[in-house]
Parts: C-alpha cells; sequence; structure tokens
C-alpha cells in the first residue's frame, strides 16, 4: 500500500495545494480591484466616433457636445441634433453617419454604451468637479487622445479619496480642451491655483455636522463665487473635498 | 527519479518567472490590455438598482427611452421658449445685461465652446470645422454685423440662420446675451464699447495695493 514513492507523492501534493491556495488568494485580493477589472473597458459603440479627431484635431471642446455638465449631476450623451450641427454638411454622404441620419429622420436616439459607471448609491456631482475647476482628465484621461473612449482610472472610492485629501497632487486643472468656465481667471492662474493655492489636508474651513452619531463627521466649506448678474454660472472657489461619507453616499 | 526532479524544477522555476511577471506588470498600474466586455462585478451589491437614470433606457415606455420629451406647449422653468420673428428681433428682444468683467469673461468662454469651430477665435471665419467641408461663415466683424442690433445677433444664436442650426439649446438665455457683448468686444478689436476701464485690472491693482499696505503694516 505505502510504496517508497509515496513521501515523495504527499510532499509534491502538499506543495501544490499551498501554491494553488496562493495563486487564488493573490487574484482575489488583487484581481478584483477596480483598477484591474474596470480600467481598460473600451466598449464597441455604434458609431466609430473619435474623440481624437474631433477634440484633438479640431478642438471642438469637451462642452460644445456635453453641455450640461457645469449644469446638472450628469454630464449627458449630445442628443443627435447636436451632430447634425455640422454633419448635415460635412461627410454628409459617408456611411459612418448613416446611422446618425438615421436616427435624425426617425427620431429614435442612437444606443451609445456606458464607458464611465458608478454605483448607484454614489451620488456624483459634475457640475461641482467642473465649477471648481477640475478639469475631465482628472477621472476620465486625456480623451482628446483617444480613438476609442477606454475607461483609465479606476473610478473606486479610494482613488476619489486621493483627490479630495491631496487636490495639489491629484486634480488635473481646467485646462483650454474642455471648455470650462474658469471666471475672471485664466487656464494659466487657475492651475497655479490649484498647485499652490488649495488647501491641504486639514487645512480647510471644517464645519462639523451636527447632532451626528458618527465621530468626524462633517463638510469642508466651499466660498461660492459671487456673479455681477443673478443667474450667471460662475466657478465656485478651489477647495478641499469633503471626506465625510454623507457627501456622496445620501 | 532524479531526472523527473530536475524536470520538475525547472517548469516551476520559469512557471514562477512568468507569474511575477504577470502581477508586477498587471499591479504597475498601466493599462496591458483593453476590454469590450464590461468591468466583472462578483457582488454586486446594490451597484445596479433598479430605478430610472439619465438618458439610460426604460421598458416602462413604448419608445423604450427613460428621458421624455417635453410635452407640446412646455415652457423652461427659469426662462422662455425662444419665439421671436426675425422682423421683431429687433424691437423685441432687449438686452439688459450688464456690461460686467464676469459677463465678458463668460461670453468669452461660451464663444470659445460653441462658436470657435467655425467662426474662428477672431469671429472672422474659416474655423477648423470650416476645413474639414462645412460653409465658411461671414465674417462676425464686417461692418454689416458691428451695424447690426444686439436683438438681431441674439435672434441669429437663438434662432439659427441659413446652414447654422439654433443654440438655444446649448446657450441659456443669459449665456446667449454674454456671447453677444463678447462679439461686440471682437467687433471693437478687444474691449466692449460701453465699457471703459479694464475692471480686471483696476480689481487687481485694489489687491495688489491692499495686500502692499497689509504687507507695510504687518512689518510696522
Amino acid at each position: 500500500m505505502f510504496t517508497a514513492k509515496t513521501n515523495q507523492r504527499s510532499k509534491t501534493t502538499i506543495l501544490a495545494g499551498l501554491a494553488l491556495l496562493g495563486f487564488i488568494s493573490i487574484v482575489s485580493y488583487f484581481g478584483f480591484d477596480n483598477a484591474v477589472t474596470d480600467v481598460g473597458y473600451r466598449p464597441e459603440q455604434p458609431i466609430p466616433f473619435s474623440h481624437k479627431l474631433h477634440a484633438g484635431e479640431l478642438e471642438i471642446k469637451c462642452m460644445y457636445c456635453h453641455t450640461s455638465v457645469e449644469k446638472s449631476k450628469h454630464s449627458t450623451v449630445p442628443a443627435t441634433s447636436t451632430c447634425m450641427n455640422c454633419h448635415v454638411a460635412v461627410k454628409a454622404e459617408s456611411p459612418k453617419i448613416a446611422k446618425i441620419k438615421e436616427s435624425w429622420e426617425t427620431g429614435k436616439p442612437l444606443e451609445w454604451r456606458k464607458v464611465h459607471k458608478l454605483p448607484d448609491y454614489v451620488n456624483f456631482s459634475h457640475a461641482r468637479h467642473i465649477r471648481a475647476r477640475v478639469d475631465c482628465a482628472s477621472c476620465h484621461g486625456e480623451v482628446e487622445k483617444m480613438g476609442v473612449v477606454t475607461q483609465m482610472k479606476p473610478l473606486s472610492m479610494g482613488w476619489c479619496l486621493d483627490c479630495h485629501r491631496n487636490p495639489q497632487a491629484n486634480v488635473v486643472p481646467a485646462r483650454e480642451i474642455s471648455g470650462i468656465f474658469t471666471g475672471l481667471d485664466s487656464y494659466e492662474e487657475t492651475a497655479k491655483k490649484i498647485k499652490n493655492e488649495s488647501p491641504s489636508r486639514g487645512e480647510g474651513k471644517w464645519i462639523p455636522m451636527k447632532d451626528c452619531a458618527i465621530e468626524g463627521a462633517g463638510v469642508y466649506e466651499h466660498e461660492v463665487g459671487k456673479a455681477s448678474v443673478a443667474g450667471l454660472v460662475m466657478p465656485k472657489k478651489l477647495a478641499l473635498g469633503p471626506e465625510n461619507c454623507g457627501a456622496c453616499h445620501y | 527519479m532524479a531526472t523527473n526532479k530536475r524536470k520538475f524544477g525547472f517548469w516551476s522555476v520559469v512557471g514562477l518567472v512568468l507569474f511575477t511577471l504577470f502581477w508586477v506588470g498587471l499591479l504597475s498600474g498601466n493599462i496591458l490590455w483593453t476590454s469590450d466586455t464590461p468591468p466583472l462585478e462578483i457582488i454586486d451589491d446594490m451597484d445596479n438598482q433598479q430605478k430610472v437614470k439619465a438618458q439610460a433606457p426604460s421598458s416602462f415606455f413604448a419608445d423604450g427611452k427613460a428621458t421624455r420629451d417635453p410635452v407640446e406647449y412646455t415652457v423652461p422653468r427659469n426662462g422662455t421658449k425662444y419665439n421671436v420673428s426675425l422682423d421683431d428681433a429687433d424691437t423685441k428682444n432687449i438686452n439688459s445685461i450688464p456690461v460686467t468683467a464676469e459677463v465678458l469673461a463668460r461670453g468669452k468662454n461660451r464663444f470659445e465652446t460653441m462658436c470657435t469651430p467655425c467662426h474662428n477665435h477672431d469671429g472672422k471665419g474659416n474655423g477648423l470645422v470650416v476645413q474639414k467641408g462645412f460653409a465658411n461663415p461671414p465674417s462676425l466683424v464686417r461692418p454689416d454685423a458691428v451695424a447690426y442690433t444686439d436683438g438681431r445677433i441674439f435672434h441669429v444664436i437663438s434662432a439659427g440662420q441659413n446652414i447654422m442650426s439654433s443654440y438655444a439649446d446649448k446657450l441659456s438665455e443669459l449665456d446667449r446675451w454674454c456671447v453677444v457683448h463678447y462679439i461686440r468686444v471682437l467687433q471693437n478689436g478687444g474691449t466692449h464699447p460701453k465699457m471703459t476701464a479694464a475692471p480686471k485690472t483696476e480689481k487687481d491693482n485694489q489687491t495688489t495695493a491692499q495686500a502692499g499696505t497689509a504687507k507695510a503694516a504687518s512689518a510696522q
């Protein structure tokens, strides 16, 4: 029953088992990290739309199409009419435009595939970040260089907090290509302000939350720029993002 | 026995090296590959809630859209639906927005975003989209356009003209007036005709003066 090889076999089995266990634990620990599973997601869109051509070469600002980004939580995908502003004349007969034309004539929207997805229990507001002069590239990468939009950042909570805790090092300041309104400051001045003036952790004006069971809950106060005309969109003063749970999960 | 042992050692070393290279590459933070399949969600907690989301499809409505078109005769909550004919544009569109530094900055920002693809940065036309085959718009700084009333320019932005489509959905009423003011700046060669002193430098002078006095005070 027990031959001379048995000792060797049992040793091999134990070693193989340990190696397998190590492999599984490493894969489950690192492999399901957002940086591994989410980054690099590049779905094929219904139309081979190239940001590299439109934003990169033609220098059309991000906000020409994604207009609601400074007023709404959502940065909306443009309506078909926005495409047709130019494509009534430019490359109107191209087969790549056929689907847009069809959508334009029938009123049936194009089914773009969403690339950057946050969990539904996160209340992320684009407008807040845009008005604080945080550039699109901070979260989306340099989209004007992408032929097909790819997710470049993990969009995990830890990654969000990197910027909220230390904006100078991590935030990309508003760039000209995004079309973000920086008020009376130029883009260079905004970049300088983000690098030098935005408070580092613990320096912002911290307003503790009243009657909250969670110890240490509160918000950093943001001073909102005052416009001389009511209703004018004004950029917020650059400040540290809030760190308490209720700022994003409410 | 000895040969078996050697083989086992060789392949385990090769395996270990490949395994290490794989994970070092993966964890170095750079994208090594791209994928068309949606991100993996082992436990999806409440990531995907059954609710109506912006611009998402919905099986509830017959046309499959969660975002509804406004009912006929709907007017925006802040503002009005633009419904002025070209003949009335001069008299009905009244520019009541004062010329301030913020208004001009906003006008510049919106002009650079919405108008430059065709009209170019100086308003003279031949923008980058025009070079790709769009009709070249007439110059915004020609004497003809300088003579236009603010209301007439507002009308062109709001209702469109010739091949140019309406920008009322992209620019709020206030933003459109800001752009009108900025077009006047372009026509006047860098300054607005109604604005004599440049307030930005004035403000800068004030703040530097204040900072100077504060510094002097603290030094004393």
